[in-house]
């Protein structure tokens, strides 16, 4: 290493020639640049795929036609947590919109609350011991019991992959939240049943793929109960972590080449992941001046068998729901369903002291309380260390 | 040049004792002939000229001889009733006296309307002069009469201008008269040459913006007993001549002598009922009451002994027999330690009677159980009841007088035989 | 029940003093709305004394709806649900706590907060059925709500409200006058109050246009004292000088010890004609008494103060012909004493006189009420005897800190402080109620609150009220002409109300007993 003064008198050395973020900065431009918007969805298997290319957008032009949209979305909080059990509060909520005006629904019940409750448990699974996680569920109102799923198809083998964190075993918050999934459907299907008609939008915030073990009993159900009523299944979702066949986002892509486009409101079909998937994605803008755009799914089934007008009546119907001024693009819906079936902060405190004065009254609290310790030291380090 | 005489408060009839009986008329009399001398055109008399509606046949005829000598003399008599001799359904004397020609009433209305009292002027032929008047009432109730006058009608009148009225008026009180059924002088219709007042028994000359010349001449002799005692202390008393053209010129008091007057004041507080005794009786030796008029007053609280005590027939009897005319004694405001009257409160008057009963009945010493206690409290309400009693209509002075004692003995328990 | 229609908010979040409760969609909830809150066996009368936006939208999506608006941008988006998400929060407090019984209805101060989630309602006129009548009351107005009329009347006890004093504080243009003579004009029937009156700008007998003398009893029960052309019925105001003494000059004049003096030396050694001895300079006895510098002060004193000088022949005249050196006015005093002892309403009109001279004409009578009053309670007559009020405007010449710091007490002064013993009031009217000490306002048991745009004003008021008025500021500031709220000792809670057009009691009156005949007899 040599040191050299410059012009200005400041010592210069080798060293001064690197700069990390400058670097950084460079190979992630120079990345992205490569990579491009790809041509479509990445997919690992013959999965339907499209271009996205400008020609593939469609408009969405507004039509007058009514019809009826229920939105349903569901939140979460956890109470109490320890390696080998949690205790979560749960929220599944819906609401009925024709444009921008709200409906009163006909007979479901708009929320309903329930406690689940995620513990382990041995299985002896061909001669070998393995850890399940068991989910039970307790509805907060006892009416609502039977739009619970059943705690039979909750119960998970800690090393299945479709759960797992890498390759250590799940959280269990996350093994919770596939109870929620579960009722999101079971709640769906209720409000499928009760509220909506043919030409009716059921939209459900998240994708509309299976995930995990014995979610198909549910959503199969949805599914046909929705074809044979004729009610169109969509699935919203504001993030994705899509990809195109070059690597880049899928979303991020799509708005790029999307301004190449004239249109204010527009989708354009992007295919599927899987070949059996039962959604098929589409992005979508819903307002001329939202920034977002969202990959929507709709039930793949259905798609299939609908013309373009068709199709632009329920992207229309969306878009005439997308136009509240406090998140302009975005179904004012699905914005109704996060607010009313969100676990807010301050209800968790609330509902954690009536668990711990609950297990306070049980002789073997302590016990029970000890286990929370496995979980505790990293919060308690942050408190030491501030 | 024109002249009138303005009289007022004669009170006719209101004497009791047979001396002053005559001094009232000798007064009057007096009076009706200094008009005849001064050669008056007319005369006023704004009210009280009797003491009642209809006095005693004795006054009467005095008065009716009076008023034809007026009559006779070519001297018109203006008048209006009085708070006294009114009478609302012309039963008075001054009806009877306005019949005959010998009095002209002047209190002339228009039209009963149900708003204002609209009112019309006699005029005096020889002088011309309008002479409007409205009369006094019982209690104070002509005041309707002045919050109802169309005033604006009179005010609007030319010429020379007299309003009569029979009513005290607020702006003119001194202390001396300082009686509270008066009314504000605004109630009078402005712009008059001389205003002629009755009811206020001293002679007043005032002058007013708006209101020029408003007289009282004051009683001729006397009409409240308060009126002598004003009269012993060197009040004048007489009537009112007005010398007037266009405009009033001149305003004088012509004073009528009665007679003469002692006055004796004295205060018995703090002393014994013999000593007042003495000392008034050794009090009237020091002058000579011949001819006069005796009037002594009495007042203050008697330390010991009562008020019957005092010998008041006595000092009375003592002086007439010097050559008093008349011997009048005031000892209303005399009270006794012994006996005196403790006040009581109340809601209203019933209660307060009864309160002031039960106070003092303790005091009476009657060993009759009718008297005492509750009883006795519920016995003087009865009684005090039927003294409160009006005369009936077509019930004559005696009568009534005799069927008050009848039943006021009757309610005590004691039987009277019926007499005069 | 509660229909929905009736529902106008409910109760979301608060504390104890400041309630929140969110408006429902429409009601359109103002500044000093009563509202009721139902509760088993008892109802809660609430009060709203603040408004806030509330929104489930963060301010800066709010600043951008307004600019897309303003800005005519084409952006074609509008609020969801506006109702739903934008809304008002009005902040009420608790005012009375009234307890319903088949027997009876108890209404106390409120100590409990409202359920909470409860529906609310605006209050109606049986939800105030507790504030009724009784014999001696005299009436103020309807029961206001906000901006709106309940049509449930306001009496107050006049003989209770009078005897602790009343003030009224209100900035020019409010309605005071209007306020005064409605509550003269009730107070005219009844005997057991008697009223003396300092009217600064002759407005409330009607001498020109409606007034007091339009009432029905007026000629029974008004009397009226004007100093030149009386209208018929009225009293000419004319005050002999006997009747001034050197004392009724204390507190309202500014005298120097010198003067005082030379005012007690004439006055012992001239007796009633002591003011004519000094404007006619009459020496006195000892002539080293007075010094002619003090005699010329004197005289300047009454020329300005009383309108006093002398004519050409060297006799007393008064320039504003109310005061009098010969024989005339000389019961004037004890007429208008004995007639407010008769529980009548005794006006003075003092319009032509100068302050200190409408000050010294009060002064006369009120001290000697004031002495009358003693001495009945001493002979334990005063029960029997009607509460006395004196009615002064601009208070605080008479019982403003500066005045009663920088002179000697004066009767006014004497009344606020001890007139209650003895069944006297003052009805003080000012402008300045910051002026006047504390000692004093809180004396002073009933305040009838106009509106008063000074900040300064309307917190001296909060401070001396008979109620927490700590929350009425705003609620001060907004009051409208003829708006007003009583705060006193004498009901339960501060009351909001709307003071009736004087001109409408004038003519809705029963004129039944008009058409009667008068003949002349």
């Amino acid at each position: 290493m040599t040191k050299a003064m410059n012009k200005h008198g400041d010592v210069k050395s080798n060293l001064m020639s690197y700069d990390p973020i400058k670097l950084l900065i460079e190979d992630l431009v120079t990345r992205i640049e490569q990579q491009g918007t790809g041509k479509t969805i990445f997919s690992n298997d013959d999965a339907e795929r499209f271009d996205i290319i400008p020609e593939n957008f469609q408009e969405i032009k507004i039509s007058k036609d009514n019809r009826k949209i229920a939105f349903v979305d569901g939140g979460s909080g956890l109470l109490l947590k320890a390696p080998n059990y949690s205790i979560q509060i749960n929220r599944i909520y819906f609401s009925m919109f024709e444009g921008n005006k709200r409906l009163t629904p006909k007979k479901t019940r708009t929320r309903i609350e329930f406690f689940s409750y995620v513990f382990s448990s041995i299985k002896n699974i061909a001669i070998k011991k393995k850890i399940f996680f068991n989910v039970n569920v307790w509805a907060v109102n006892e009416k609502d019991k039977q739009l619970l799923p059943n705690p039979n198809d909750l119960s998970f083998d800690s090393t299945d992959r479709r759960i797992t964190d890498g390759t250590q075993r799940p959280d269990l918050a996350r093994v919770a939240s596939i109870a929620r999934r579960f009722a999101e459907w079971k709640m769906s299907t209720e409000v499928v049943k009760n509220e909506l008609e043919e030409g009716d939008i059921l939209v459900i915030d998240g994708s509309l793929q299976e995930a995990f073990q014995n979610e198909t009993k549910y959503t199969r159900e949805l599914h046909e109960l929705a074809e044979s009523k004729g009610v169109i299944i969509c699935g919203l979702s504001k993030t994705s972590r899509l990809y195109t066949d070059s690597g880049a986002s899928l979303l991020g892509s799509v708005k790029q080449i999307s301004n190449q486009v004239k249109f204010d409101r527009w989708f354009i079909k992007i295919g599927t992941q899987k070949k059996d998937d039962r959604g098929m994605i589409l992005v979508t803008k819903l307002h001329p001046k939202s920034e977002f755009v969202f990959r929507l799914e709709i039930l793949r089934s259905q798609l299939e068998k609908m013309t373009y007008g068709k199709l632009n009546g329920i992207l229309s119907a969306l878009a005439t729901n997308s136009s509240d001024l406090a998140m302009i693009g975005y179904p004012y819906g699905l914005i109704d369903a996060d607010t009313y079936s969100r676990v807010k902060f301050n209800e968790l405190s609330f509902y954690g002291d009536i668990i711990l004065s609950y297990l306070s009254k049980e002789s073997n609290w302590k016990q029970v309380l000890g286990h929370t310790m496995a979980l505790r030291g990293h919060e308690d380090l942050n408190l030491a260390v501030g | 040049m024109f002249k009138f005489a303005h009289l007022s408060d004669c009170h006719l009839g209101y004497q009791k004792q047979e001396s002053l009986k005559k001094i009232e008329l000798q007064v009057f009399e007096s009076a009706v002939n200094e008009c005849i001398k001064r050669k008056v055109n007319f005369i006023l008399i704004p009210g009280d000229l009797f003491h009642i509606n209809i006095p005693e046949m004795r006054v009467q005829k005095f008065a009716f001889e009076q008023f034809r000598r007026l009559y006779e003399s070519n001297i018109p008599v203006y008048v209006v009733y009085g708070s006294h001799d009114f009478s609302p359904v012309s039963n008075s004397v001054i009806d009877l006296l306005t019949v005959a020609g010998y009095l002209i009433k002047v209190s002339k209305q228009k039209n009963v309307s149900t708003d204002k009292v609209v009112l019309e002027f006699v005029q005096d032929p020889k002088t011309k002069a309008k002479i409007f008047g409205l009369p006094g009432l019982s209690a104070g109730k002509e005041l309707e009469y002045y919050q109802k006058l169309d005033r604006k009608s009179l005010e609007k009148e030319e010429g020379f201008k007299i309003f009569l009225f029979h009513a005290g008026i607020d702006e003119l009180k001194t202390k001396a008269i300082a009686e509270s059924d008066f009314m504000p002088i605004s109630l009078l219709p402005k712009g008059f040459d001389y205003y002629a007042g009755g009811h206020v028994h001293n002679y007043s000359l005032q002058e007013y913006k708006d209101y020029k010349k408003i007289a009282y001449p004051g009683t001729l002799f006397a009409g409240y007993h308060s009126d002598l005692e004003d009269n012993a202390k060197g009040t004048k008393r007489g009537f009112i001549l007005v010398e007037f053209d266009i405009k009033v010129k001149k305003v004088e008091f012509i004073p009528i002598e009665n007679v003469k007057y002692e006055l004796i004041e004295y205060d018995a507080n703090g002393k014994k009922s013999t000593t007042i005794n003495h000392e008034l009786l050794s009090e009237i030796k020091q002058f000579d009451p011949t001819d006069k008029i005796i009037i002594i007053k009495t007042g203050g609280e008697m330390i010991s002994g009562k008020t019957t005590e005092i010998n008041f027939t006595k000092i009375s009897e003592e002086l007439k027999e010097k050559g008093a005319i008349e011997v009048l004694i005031n000892y209303r405001s005399l009270s006794s330690k012994e006996y005196s009257i403790t006040p009581a409160s109340g809601k209203n008057k019933e209660e307060i009677e009864i309160n002031v009963f039960k106070e003092n009945i303790g005091q009476i010493k009657i060993k009759n159980k009718k008297f005492q206690g509750l009883t006795g409290v519920k016995l003087a309400k009865s009684l005090l009841h039927e003294l409160r009693q009006s005369e009936l209509v077509n019930e004559n002075k005696i009568e009534y007088q005799n069927r008050i004692k009848q039943n006021a003995f009757k309610i005590i328990g004691i039987e009277i035989e019926n007499d005069s | 029940m509660m229909s929905n229609l009736d529902i106008v908010g409910q109760i979301v979040a608060g504390e104890f003093g400041s309630i929140l409760v969110r408006e429902k969609g429409g009601k359109k909830l103002e500044l000093g709305d009563l509202l009721v809150s139902r509760e088993s066996n008892a109802s809660l009368i609430l009060q709203v004394f603040d408004l806030v936006y509330g929104s489930q939208i963060p301010r800066e999506t709010h600043e951008l709806m307004s600019g897309i608006n303003l800005e005519k941008m084409p952006v074609n988006a509008e609020i969801f649900e506006p109702e739903l998400r934008n809304y008002v929060l009005a902040k009420v407090r608790a005012l009375a706590h009234v307890a319903q019984s088949t027997k009876s209805t108890k209404v106390s101060l409120p100590k409990v907060l409202p359920s909470f989630f409860n529906e609310i309602q605006l209050v109606e006129k049986e939800d105030l059925k507790f504030l009724e009548k009784s014999d001696d009351s005299f009436y103020v107005g309807k029961i206001r709500s906000g901006s709106k009329i309940i049509d449930v009347d306001v009496w107050l006890s006049s003989v209770d409200v009078f005897s602790h004093h009343l003030l009224i504080p209100a900035t020019t243009g409010r309605g005071k006058s209007n306020l005064v003579k409605t509550i003269l004009w009730h107070l005219l029937p009844t005997k057991r109050v008697g009223a003396l009156v300092l009217d600064a700008h002759d407005e409330y007998y009607g001498r020109h246009g409606l007034g007091l003398k339009d009432h029905k009893e007026a000629n029974e029960r008004l009397v009226y004292y004007t100093p030149s052309n009386p209208p018929a019925g009225a009293n000419v105001l004319t005050i002999n000088l006997q009747i001034l003494k050197p004392e009724h000059f204390r507190g309202i004049v500014t005298l120097s010890e010198a003067q005082e003096q030379a005012m007690r030396t004439y006055s012992g050694e001239f007796r009633g004609d002591w003011i004519s001895a000094i404007i006619q300079e009459r020496p006195t006895k000892n002539v080293k008494d007075v010094a002619p510098i003090t005699l010329a002060i004197l005289k300047r004193i009454f020329r300005l103060t009383l309108g006093l000088d002398l004519d050409e022949d060297g006799n007393v005249i008064s320039f504003n012909q109310v005061f009098d050196a010969g024989t005339k006015g000389q019961t004037v005093a004890d007429d208008i004493v004995k007639d407010i002892e008769d529980g009548k309403i005794v006006i003075l009109d003092t319009s032509r006189l100068v302050d200190e001279a409408e000050l010294i004409v009060g002064n006369v009578i009120a001290s000697r009420i004031f002495d009358r009053y003693q001495e009945y309670k001493v002979r334990g007559q005063l029960d029997r005897k009607p509460v006395v009020t004196i009615v002064v405007e601009e208070a605080p010449r008479v019982i403003g800190e500066d005045v009663l710091k920088n002179q000697n007490s004066n009767i006014y002064s004497t009344i606020a402080k001890e007139g209650r013993k003895f069944k006297i009031g003052l009805t003080a009217i000012t402008q300045l109620t910051s002026v006047i000490p504390r000692t004093i306002l809180a004396n002073m048991n009933t305040k009838i609150i106009l509106g008063n745009e000074m900040v300064q004003e309307r917190q001296a008021i909060i401070a001396s009220a008979s109620q927490d008025l700590s929350k009425d500021d705003r609620n001060i500031a907004s009051l409208d002409k003829g708006e007003a709220i009583i705060s006193s000792i004498f009901v339960p809670f501060a009351i909001p109300i709307k003071i009736p057009l004087f001109e409408d009691l004038v003519k809705n009156q029963d004129e039944s007993k008009k058409n009667i005949k008068t003949k002349v007899f």
